[in-house]
């Protein structure tokens, strides 16, 4: 389930995306999954409703949710061939900047590969 | 469609507030207040205590005259214009006439001061939390007397809640049950919200943005995401004592000890980092920050130089 921590540097609505996504590729959301209002939402986490819909409508433009009006939110289905090359790039240059940062403080690539092995142990529900 | 939106802009509702001035006793207590408050967003006015906010809300409330300025609502002025007040929802915590009322008779006296008061609104929330209609507001218990106020500010429709320390002394069920109504009454229609608070971590997830009172003024205006975005709190320690010329200038120092520098930069960047990491800091970490960070950074410090200018009142 999404939560916010207080204490992270991340803005709330980012916290918000990630965890939508970590619920999907934990299979606690399936494609098809009706997602709570953004009102429900909103107070479920008793959280500003702005920071909620700012969220879902990233969400939305990434094409993981969909919107049908007067119905709900619901989580799209996932297509494996589709992938946003813009995003990829992107996330591969943080990739990069995380194993600088971690080769300066002396992590060998070994580490790295068992934390890459644990983050997917982790995304299958260990 | 330029169209269209030239006329959603220009429709847009908000309280403009100009140069508004407050002295009581001759004493100042509000100077200078220049701001705009949006529908839609959820305001935090955060100060100590005696820092002015209840004067602010009687002043926009027009419970006090203004001595200069003025209170704009959609381009008009609410001194000229007395039935803008209706836009205005404002329970005064000290000076109320709740008390010695039913219920019911407080209902009859909103519904005429509000024109599109939603009785069946209030009908629905009164009985869903129990409050009977024929009890006395004063023989409530002060979580429902918390809530029954948020219920008139909701039902009462109007575009802005002035809302003074909704929270306080409420437990946690109550407290949690009051946000909700708040919460709700946002998502549904666009309002704006102005909640007072000296308590900052109770405030930290609701609002948008955060306003500052303090030495009569509004200090600082904050949109919070923007914040968390843009901020870092970071400790540091330098071979040297002294504290460099790039971390003063960019940061508010929130603590030392000994070698340790605790510093809050509002707007930390790559370039920044890198011209402190110059400096070569034997220590460099990133910790968590909260808001209350922020604002303890920017109100302690001011006091500290206005006892030493013996500013002090």
């Amino acid at each position: 389930m999404v939560s916010i921590d207080k204490t992270s540097s991340k803005p709330y609505y980012e916290q918000l995306i990630l965890g939508v996504k970590e619920d999907i590729l934990s299979g606690s959301l399936q494609s098809g999954d009706r997602l709570p209002s953004v009102r429900e939402m909103a107070r479920l986490l008793m959280m500003n409703p702005n920071t909620v819909s700012k969220a879902y409508k990233v969400l939305e433009a990434q094409e993981v949710i969909i919107t049908v009006k007067g119905k709900g939110t619901y989580v799209k289905k996932i297509d494996t061939e589709l992938r946003d090359d813009y995003q990829i790039q992107k996330i591969k240059k943080k990739l990069n900047e995380l194993i600088i940062e971690a080769h300066y403080l002396n992590v060998s690539k070994k580490e790295i590969n068992q934390w890459l092995d644990e983050s997917y142990q982790h995304l299958k529900g260990e | 469609m330029v169209g269209r939106k030239l006329s959603t802009l220009e429709g847009r509702i908000d309280m403009k507030i100009e140069n508004l001035e407050k002295t009581i006793d001759h004493r100042v207590i509000l100077k200078d207040i220049n701001l705009t408050f949006y529908q839609g967003e959820i305001t935090g006015l955060i100060g100590q205590n005696g820092s002015g906010k209840t004067t602010f809300f009687r002043t926009l409330s027009g419970h006090y005259e203004l001595d200069t300025g003025k209170i704009m609502i959609d381009q008009e002025d609410i001194q000229k214009n007395k039935l803008l007040k209706q836009k205005i929802f404002y329970i005064d915590e000290q000076y109320n006439f709740l008390s010695g009322y039913t219920l019911n008779k407080l209902l009859v006296f909103y519904q005429n001061a509000y024109a599109s008061f939603n009785k069946e609104k209030y009908l629905t929330l009164t009985k869903k939390n129990n409050l009977n209609p024929n009890l006395k507001y004063r023989s409530m218990s002060k979580g429902m007397q918390g809530l029954y106020k948020m219920i008139l500010a909701i039902c009462s429709n109007a575009e802005y809640l002035l809302l003074d320390e909704p929270l306080d002394g409420l437990d946690f069920i109550v407290k949690k049950n009051v946000l909700g109504l708040l919460l709700d009454a946002v998502s549904e229609n666009s309002r704006s919200i102005i909640i007072s608070s000296h308590n900052l971590n109770e405030l930290e997830s609701i609002i948008d943005r955060a306003l500052i009172l303090k030495s009569n003024q509004i200090q600082l205006d904050y949109h919070l995401e923007t914040l968390r975005e843009h901020a870092r709190k970071i400790q540091m320690v330098f071979k040297t004592k002294k504290v460099p010329q790039v971390v003063k200038e960019n940061s508010r120092l929130l603590h030392f000890q000994g070698r340790v520098v605790t510093a809050i930069f509002e707007h930390y960047t790559e370039e920044l980092k890198a011209l402190i990491q110059a400096e070569q800091p034997v220590l460099f970490e990133e910790l968590p920050l909260t808001l209350e960070d922020v604002f303890e950074a920017n109100l302690t410090h001011e006091e500290m130089n206005n006892s030493l200018q013996g500013e002090m009142v």
